[in-house]
């Protein structure tokens, strides 16, 4: 009885929960200071420029590397001291991934397929043969976008619970990316599977992330629902005179040559634009997210 | 009707759930959609287009709450059989509403008179035929 | 570009680390050289000597840079630079063997030209061995090894009558076998993989230590029937040593027999080469059976701990530090994988492989030991070297899987020091009586003691600091260096 109220509070308990993650190189800090928590069954889209500190940000919410500051979490318990109950619910594909090069892809998925009871063997077959990946050939000896297709079947295959995947596209062909998203967004709404994933592909993004997190600098910018995204910030234009009423909370501003200055501004509680959006001359544009992240970005 | 009749574009500033509720009304009200028709399901839609399932259920939602469908028990979504099939002329123009402010705010930024506008509109369409 | 430029272009071709260790050795070396040449001490023969070292080790190390220099301007399409690196090589050639062949006395033996030619020579010979692809440049190392071999009194046989009849054209050959391979490693865009690259591409491709791509790349290119056949059977949760074995890959692979087999014979098969070769050598000076018997007794002994056991020591350490760097590697895998987290287990798997390799190399070395007679106190420091290599291999596994790596310096004082230990302990013990070798103070064989509970005590406060680093740490997978 008691085994199954804890793991019935497990259930419940936030899939990834980061709390004040702070942590540097060599003395230049990646992250300063990131909170971020994601709902069972969301997808979470995790997008920022190169070196903005994504995949040091997702090692240390899955216990990968110890933050100087901070504390992450997985299914409620501590991420660096997580249980073999919560490892067997998470699958995590690494940028670039090139573990056990010295084995085949079948080699491979025979091995893994011991540790995870829900192991979907069929399926595993099934992609390797759709994405013509050799199963007897030395993974060492695969291209870099088939390793990464080989590493992002198995973490399909063990059926998880929590999906993490580091830039999971860069390496896939148009069609196969198209099928990898298909796959991410059935497994988050049919299986309930929560997933996290960094990009800088932004349409991939919109198409299948149900929440959508920004980090610059070390900091998470926003964080919301993606279609809120595209509805709640927008871009405010005031002409020269008018420069000075910029909002003070806009998430960005660039001052253009002739003096006008374009900002990115977010709605109110009340679904209002902020006041300097009335100035004569002042003009909202929506954007789509790429230009919202190209804009606070930049 | 079949998955593929709807088209997502990501990269527009309209949320994705948005341009599903306006592609349905735009195909209630056109008549490529009758009363009673069947739409595919949540997965289909999701499926096809490689979007997130809620994504979807939102969007169905949306038009559920509008009138533009019906849950119809065990069969899933089906368009409204209230009325909508016979849509006045009005109602038909009031879907374009949003294009034609669009185009009555460039005309007065480009200073043309709404008479230019309107021959020109004129011959868009009567070209189109 | 001005000829200060060109002299140091070749050092930008060179990966930073190894830039000032070169830059060093060559410095000292040239320091010394006109230090002691300036005395006057010198007689025409020693500098002749000291600069035919000079002139080798600089083209060896330093001027092969200029080709991978070449090969990357190319690729970043900067001709001027290409064309450059070409440059800096006449002038070096000028600076290094056209001005000393003029300013150094020719030996007695010698002409000016013959001097001018063999310093061109000792110059030719490593940028060749350097630029041509491995398999050739293997000849040019084989062909010295034979060559010294035939004639041990090589000097006395090309008693500079003939010299230049037989040197002029095999410049030529060597300069011609140069160019030919700049050309095409310049303009071919060889990958440093491949088999037909470059030897000093194949170099820094294995110096390549920041991750363990270099491996991966090993992997790559050993052909099939070469490769480990892993043993997957006994996996699992229920089975964690065999399982982390699997991840931790190398030698730790657990493998089928007959695949494990193949590796013994490999390496016996190179091993008894050295071994021939030892014994070739003992022959060509005492033709005696005994002495060939002794030759390869001792050669075996020399090879099997002093090589195998340390190279089996290093190997897995090195594997180990790889694995613990690369965060898009093993590591996550072991991190995230139920059921492999106990610090016990992963002890076991990682101390086990390379102990249990030491088991047969001991009874190798006991049993060559005693054929030889040797005194106790020359066994027991054979025994000694391969009691510093399980030692080694426990404190270096105890500090990377707790995370208290020492930096890279104390680390390569510590290899250097081993090394000599292990060198002098096996060698002079066993050809000689160290109790009766005086040193200025004291004898060998108390040195050499003093040496190892000097090096025991360094590694056990090691050990113990990397003991408590694995007990603190939350879990021992985290990678090391970042």
């Amino acid at each position: 009885m008691n085994a199954v109220l804890k793991s019935a509070a497990n259930d419940t308990a936030w899939p990834l929960q980061a709390r004040g993650i702070v942590h540097a190189y060599e003395g230049r800090y990646v992250l300063q200071g990131v909170d971020l928590t994601l709902a069972p069954g969301s997808v979470l889209g995790l997008i920022g420029r190169n070196g903005a500190g994504k995949s040091t940000l997702i090692r240390a919410l899955l216990g990968l590397l110890q933050p100087q500051a901070g504390e992450a979490f997985v299914f409620g318990e501590p991420a660096l001291r997580m249980s073999d109950a919560s490892k067997v619910r998470i699958a995590y594909v690494p940028q670039q991934p090139d573990a056990l090069a010295w084995l085949s892809a079948a080699q491979m998925f025979d091995y893994l397929s011991r540790f995870y009871p829900k192991w979907d063997r069929a399926y595993a077959q099934r992609m390797l043969d759709r994405w013509q990946i050799v199963p007897n050939k030395v993974m060492a000896k695969l291209s870099p976008g088939e390793r990464q297709r080989v590493d992002l079947i198995r973490a399909l295959a063990s059926q998880p619970d929590l999906l993490v995947l580091d830039e999971p596209v860069a390496a896939l062909d148009p069609v196969a990316r198209r099928e990898l998203l298909r796959e991410i967004a059935l497994r988050a709404g049919e299986q309930g599977a929560t997933v996290l994933f960094s990009t800088h592909i932004v349409s991939d993004l919109e198409r299948v992330a149900s929440d959508i997190a920004f980090l610059h600098e070390g900091k998470l910018l926003l964080h919301c629902a993606t279609d809120d995204t595209k509805e709640c910030y927008a871009r405010l234009w005031l002409p020269a005179d008018q420069a000075v009423h910029v909002p003070a909370d806009a998430l960005s501003r660039r001052r253009h040559d002739d003096g006008s200055v374009s900002c990115v501004v977010a709605r109110d509680a009340g679904a209002r634009w902020p006041d300097a959006a009335n100035r004569p001359g002042a003009r909202i544009d929506a954007l789509g997210l790429e230009d919202l992240f190209v804009e606070i970005a930049e | 009707m079949d998955a593929s009749l709807l088209t997502i574009q990501p990269a527009s500033p309209e949320p994705i759930y948005r341009q599903i509720v306006e592609q349905l009304r735009r195909l209630i009200a056109s008549g490529q959609l009758h009363a009673g028709e069947l739409l595919p399901s949540v997965r289909d839609v999701a499926g096809f287009h490689a979007i997130n399932p809620m994504t979807v259920s939102r969007a169905y939602g949306l038009a559920e709450s509008e009138g533009l469908l019906e849950r119809l028990r065990g069969k899933g979504m089906a368009v409204a059989s209230n009325g909508h099939a016979t849509h006045s002329q009005s109602q038909r123009l009031a879907l374009l509403d949003p294009q034609l402010s669009a185009v009555a705010q460039h005309a007065r930024e480009l200073e043309l008179s709404a008479d230019a506008v309107m021959r020109r509109l004129h011959k868009l369409m009567g070209d189109s035929k | 570009m001005n000829a200060a430029k060109l002299f140091l272009l070749p050092w930008w071709g060179a990966p930073t680390l190894t830039r000032g260790l070169i830059g060093g050795l060559l410095a000292i070396l040239m320091l010394i050289f006109i230090v002691v040449a300036a005395t006057g001490r010198l007689g025409a023969r020693e500098m002749y000597g000291a600069w035919c070292f000079i002139d080798l080790l600089a083209w060896a190390l330093l001027m092969p840079n200029a080709l991978v220099l070449a090969r990357d301007a190319r690729a970043l399409r900067l001709p001027a630079l290409e064309r450059d690196a070409v440059l800096s090589l006449i002038v070096y050639a000028v600076a290094l063997i056209v001005v000393p062949g003029l300013l150094i006395p020719p030996p007695a033996s010698l002409t000016s030209v013959q001097t001018l030619l063999s310093f061109a020579l000792f110059a030719a010979v490593p940028l060749a061995y350097m630029c041509l692809p491995g398999y050739l440049a293997a000849f040019i190392i084989v062909g010295w090894l034979i060559l010294n071999q035939l004639s041990p009194n090589l000097a006395a046989v090309a008693n500079m009558m003939n010299f230049t009849v037989w040197a002029a054209p095999m410049l030529l050959v060597l300069l011609l076998a140069i160019a030919w391979s700049w050309r095409r490693t310049v303009r071919g865009a060889i990958a440093a993989a491949s088999h037909s690259a470059p030897m000093v591409l194949k170099l820094r491709m294995s110096a390549w230590k920041g991750s363990d791509k270099a491996d991966i790349a090993q992997v790559r290119q050993r052909p099939d029937w070469l490769r480990a056949q892993p043993d997957l059977r006994r996996c699992g949760p229920e089975f964690p040593q065999q399982s982390l074995r699997v991840v931790l890959g190398g030698l730790f692979l657990p493998q089928r027999w007959t695949s494990r087999l193949r590796t013994w014979l490999w390496a016996v098969l190179w091993s008894s080469l050295f071994v021939a070769f030892m014994m070739l050598q003992a022959w060509s000076r005492h033709p005696q059976t005994g002495w060939l018997w002794r030759a390869g007794l001792f050669a075996t002994l020399a090879w099997g701990i002093g090589f195998g056991a340390s190279m089996v020591a290093l190997i897995s350490v090195l594997r180990l530090g790889r694995v613990w760097q690369n965060v898009t590697g093993e590591l996550p895998l072991l991190a995230l994988l139920p059921g492999l987290g106990a610090r016990g287990d992963l002890l076991r798997a990682m101390l086990a492989p390379p102990l249990y390799t030491q088991l047969p190399l001991l009874a190798l070395s006991l049993i060559c030991a005693l054929s030889l007679h040797l005194r106790p106190a020359a066994l027991a420091f054979v025994l000694l070297t391969q009691v510093g290599a399980i030692a080694f291999v426990v404190v270096f596994v105890l500090l990377i899987a707790g995370g208290k790596l020492p930096n890279k310096w104390l680390v390569s004082v510590l290899g250097c020091a081993g090394f000599v230990l292990v060198s002098v302990s096996l060698f002079v013990p066993t050809l000689s009586d160290a109790s009766t070798i005086r040193l200025p103070a004291g004898n060998l064989a108390d040195w050499l003691i003093a040496g190892w509970l000097a090096l025991g005590a360094i590694l056990f406060c090691l050990g113990l600091r990397g003991w408590r680093g694995l007990v603190q740490r939350p879990h021992p997978f985290l990678p090391n260096g970042t």
